[in-house]
């Protein structure tokens, strides 16, 4: 690159990293989450499949949180219409996420957020007038409860702009030059795409064992569902493994079982998990990167591209194997992996727990939550957009734990995980409004210490590999010659509670379940890579089991040795230039060697 | 010792409330005499047992005074526990204020975990659990539940209470009130605010058309402006739309639908299609059209088009 492009360049970065907007054509676009100053407001990204972008959510749990500010420079001074990406996120009839547009100190456009409508939308902030430079913009939010901002557009232009989320994202690589800016991360043995516990165990078993390894993770914290952000334990035994070499890697990680929704973020040891990480020489950690696109050659994975889901700058990772830690199945779903949603019929695989008919019914989403004792009683709003309860029927609990959980097939796990997101915390704050205005004597001197505003996803798509794992083959513990994790949690398929049902059918929040013990059983390899996608792994909830049998299969320490398999398949299958089936097929003896040793 | 007595009492006793007395047998061999109580009008109010029981842990019998309230229909209400007698938990150490407290939240909880369990499961999963403990007889979520649920070293205290006060004694109750039912009880009940109460007036009152017995009209229609939301929408859904033709009870849930909580809304609306929508009603659908949502804008004017 010569000098002169390159300063170029870098220039252009600088306008971007000074600014976070993007300029075109008399339109400036500035996203919500890449505000200088975000202030109390939170960065949301789970709904990128959807929208296509992160934003600010002000989860301040009823209280207003601190203003986002941010300056923006405007190349031409004059009168620009002024657009906000917003929605209501609770409709019923309208809902409490209302906040205010200030510009240099005054609001404009009046209240956002209140509109009764729950897709997100441009709404018209009217004419707005610039006179300086730089003006000074500040999201403020007015409830505390859950408002949310995408983005601010201005615009000269008198035309409306896109309201889909598909011309919406044409219109941002434009005005971000998403094409223009994207950097190269380099070529890396093994691509690691999430951050939980299975990728991040995949990512240090390969680097021990000498991968050049990339993991990247959404989130601005390791260990996803175990992580301070949802708080929930690690479960399934590693001391009763056939290969006891595997679980290694998920002892460094376990900092403790601090139970379920535990107020004490700590507990939860995001830090050890990144500290683990700094130590190792092979691992290039990328947080806060959302992937969202491959590049395949062939039936290939090439590369990857993600976004971060603060800044908006993509960075792109080539490799030579991909691992899909993602638990959504993300990569394999971009890159054309097969894989399955939902139950299987009991005639397909000869389940008896299987249901008769195959249908989309899956696990919930768990947005967790905790009170703690004040020294005086506090008021809570009424909350009459969010769930109703009575002295009939309400949850008489100060801290949540599992059975807080929706979207049993009545709502997609990815394409509606912001509803059901926001469905839990309607659950969340309706229920305990009620016990705050309704039981003063036991709930007066108690406050909401922490609600989850990342949604602990239980299940989503499985990917299909050379093996699906069935509830016979756990059942039955059938040890194949490719036995690798010993997995012992119940097959624990969770359904709505029976009581809830009663009272909220088809809005369900609460769940029950039945533990189906199971013996120690293992889990073979073939269920660890993509069938037809050559070059991909998968370790975590989404691997190859029916429904039936990721029942027990999908718990956090039983997913962390499913990492520390694929690291050393990956390791096994660079130092012979094969792919993960060929280290099935022509060194699964060297496998097993490695993980018995 | 008072229980005894009031069992020699009751011998032969029915009829008339203030007689009442039942013995319940329970099913670990703990025997007890329940009375109805009355309120100072002569109506039928609670019932009440006073139970003396040795609770057995770890071959240490200590015993239990208690007197312990129910509702008319068996629910649970509160406990009394003499002064000189009070709760011990092991070694005889005396329950605090707050163990007190917790002991009347455990009994409030019909669906308590205490329910599912023997007792010999729940000393294994209460004094086994451990960190990262195992799946075992529970989960560990459920066993660390369990712990946060039950008073330390007084498991057998609640757990024999919560049998008790959960047991046979509900069927004895609910049997003793059914022969007791009157018109004057089941308009008491639908005017309570208890919702069991109401319900099982409801149970007794309306049918499966939603006629509701002659007398009580007006106070089933009431509950549609119940706070409990789950009640007021029982009887929107069942009661028969004939009830709510008058211009009066329309102009009512009028104003009833403009204050109301939006599941209450969409269910008012819902019923609005059962009956002829009169011109009070119409209006104030017309003028409140735009105040809430999309869907309800809808609605509305679904309902406003419609032929009459």
């Amino acid at each position: 690159m010569n000098n002169r492009l390159r300063k170029c360049i870098v220039s252009l970065s600088l306008l971007i990293a000074l600014f976070h907007l993007g300029f075109a054509q008399n339109q400036l676009l500035v996203e919500a989450e890449s505000f200088k100053n975000t202030g109390g407001w939170v960065i949301d990204q789970q709904s990128f499949p959807v929208i296509h972008s992160s934003y600010l959510m002000a989860h301040g749990m009823g209280r207003p949180v601190a203003d986002a500010v941010t300056h923006v420079h405007f190349a031409e001074k004059g009168t620009y219409h002024l657009w906000v990406r917003t929605k209501d996120w609770a409709p019923f009839p309208k809902g409490p996420g209302k906040f205010e547009v200030w510009m240099d100190g005054k609001s404009v456009g009046g209240v956002f957020g209140e509109s009764g409508k729950a897709d997100w939308m441009w709404y018209d902030g009217g004419k707005v007038k610039v006179d300086g430079d730089s003006v000074e913009i500040r999201l403020k939010d007015l409830t505390g409860f859950n408002g949310r901002c995408d983005a601010l557009l201005f615009t000269q232009s008198a035309a409306e702009p896109p309201q889909d989320s598909v011309g919406m994202a044409a219109l941002r690589k434009e005005l971000l030059n998403l094409d223009g800016t994207r950097q190269d991360a380099g070529h890396f043995d093994l691509v690691v795409v999430g951050g939980g516990i299975a990728g991040t165990c995949a990512a240090i078993s390969a680097a021990r064992l000498g991968v050049k390894v990339a993991l990247i993770q959404d989130r601005p914290v390791l260990g996803g569902n175990n992580s301070s952000e949802v708080r929930v334990h690690l479960m399934g035994d590693v001391d009763k493994n056939h290969y006891p070499k595997l679980g290694r890697i998920v002892r460094e990680l376990d900092n403790g079982d601090p139970g379920n929704g535990n107020p004490d973020a700590k507990e939860y040891g995001d830090k050890r998990k990144t500290d683990i990480i700094k130590y190792e020489k092979n691992i290039s950690l990328f947080l806060n990167t959302h992937v969202y696109r491959v590049e395949m050659e062939g039936d290939r994975i090439a590369a990857v591209v993600g976004r971060d889901i603060q800044t908006n700058r993509e960075t792109r990772f080539t490799g030579t194997y991909f691992s899909d830690c993602t638990g959504d199945g993300t990569v394999g779903f971009l890159a054309g992996a097969d894989y399955r949603m939902g139950r299987e019929s009991r005639a397909e695989t000869g389940e008896s727990f299987a249901p008769e008919k195959s249908d989309n019914f899956t696990l919930g989403t768990s947005n967790l939550w905790a009170s703690l004792p004040v020294d005086s009683a506090t008021a809570f709003p009424e909350t009459p957009w969010a769930l109703p309860f009575s002295d009939e029927y309400h949850i008489d609990e100060e801290r949540s734990d599992w059975q807080w959980e929706t979207g049993f097939g009545n709502m997609n796990t990815i394409t509606e995980a912001e509803k059901i997101r926001d469905h839990n915390l309607r659950a969340v704050y309706g229920n305990w409004s009620y016990l705050k205005n309704n039981k003063p004597e036991k709930y007066g001197k108690r406050e909401l210490a922490w609600v989850a505003y990342i949604g602990g996803k239980r299940e989503s798509r499985r990917l299909t590999g050379d093996h699906i794992l069935t509830q016979m083959d756990v059942q039955e513990g059938k040890m194949y010659p490719d036995a690798t994790v010993t997995a012992t949690w119940t097959i624990d398929l969770h359904f709505p509670q029976e009581k809830n049902s009663l009272y909220f059918p088809g809005e369900e929040f609460f769940a029950g379940t039945k533990h189906i013990r199971v013996a120690p059983y293992t889990i073979p390899y073939r269920c660890l890579y993509s069938r037809n996608v050559p070059n991909l792994f998968m370790a975590g909830r989404n691997i190859s089991t029916t429904h039936v049998a990721f029942g027990s299969t999908r718990v956090m320490r039983t997913c962390g040795m499913m990492g520390e398999v694929i690291g050393m398949a990956a390791s096994i299958a660079h130092t012979h230039n094969t792919t993960p089936r060929g280290v099935y097929e022509q060194y699964l003896e060297e496998l097993i060697g490695m993980i018995k040793d | 010792m008072a229980g005894l007595a009031y069992a020699t009492d009751a011998a032969g006793s029915s009829g008339h409330a203030d007689s009442v007395f039942r013995t319940v047998n329970e099913y670990n061999g703990i025997s007890y005499v329940v009375h109805l109580q009355e309120d100072s009008s002569g109506n039928p109010a609670c019932y009440h047992a006073y139970i003396f029981t040795p609770v057995c842990e770890d071959n240490l019998c200590k015993p239990v005074y208690i007197d312990l309230y129910w509702d008319l229909l068996g629910n649970y209400l509160r406990y009394e526990v003499p002064s000189d007698q009070p709760l011990t938990k092991l070694d005889h150490v005396v329950f605090t204020p707050e163990e007190y407290e917790k002991l009347h939240d455990m009994l409030q909880d019909p669906e308590s975990l205490l329910k599912a369990y023997q007792i010999e499961e729940l000393v294994e999963s209460t004094t086994n659990a451990r960190p990262g403990g195992d799946v075992d007889a529970v989960t560990g979520a459920t066993a660390q539940s369990l712990q946060a649920v039950v008073i330390p070293g007084a498991l057998y205290t609640c757990y024999t209470l919560w049998h008790i006060v959960h047991g046979r004694v509900r069927d004895t109750i609910a049997s003793v009130t059914d022969s007791l039912v009157s018109p004057a009880l089941l308009s008491h009940f639908l005017r309570s605010g208890n919702y069991h109460y109401q319900h099982y007036a409801l149970d007794r009152l309306m049918d499966a058309q939603g006629k509701v017995d002659p007398g009580f009209e007006q106070d089933v229609v009431n509950l549609i402006g119940s706070p409990n939301i789950f009640l007021a929408q029982r009887v929107l859904k069942a009661i028969a739309p004939g009830y709510l033709q008058s211009a009066e009870r329309q102009r009512w849930l009028g104003q009833l639908f403009v204050e109301a909580n939006y599941r209450l809304q969409l269910a008012l609306l819902a019923k609005f299609e059962e009956v002829t929508l009169e011109r009070t009603l119409k209006k104030t659908l017309e003028v409140h059209r735009r105040d809430f949502n999309e869907e309800i804008a809808t609605k509305i004017e679904k309902l406003l088009n419609k032929r009459s």
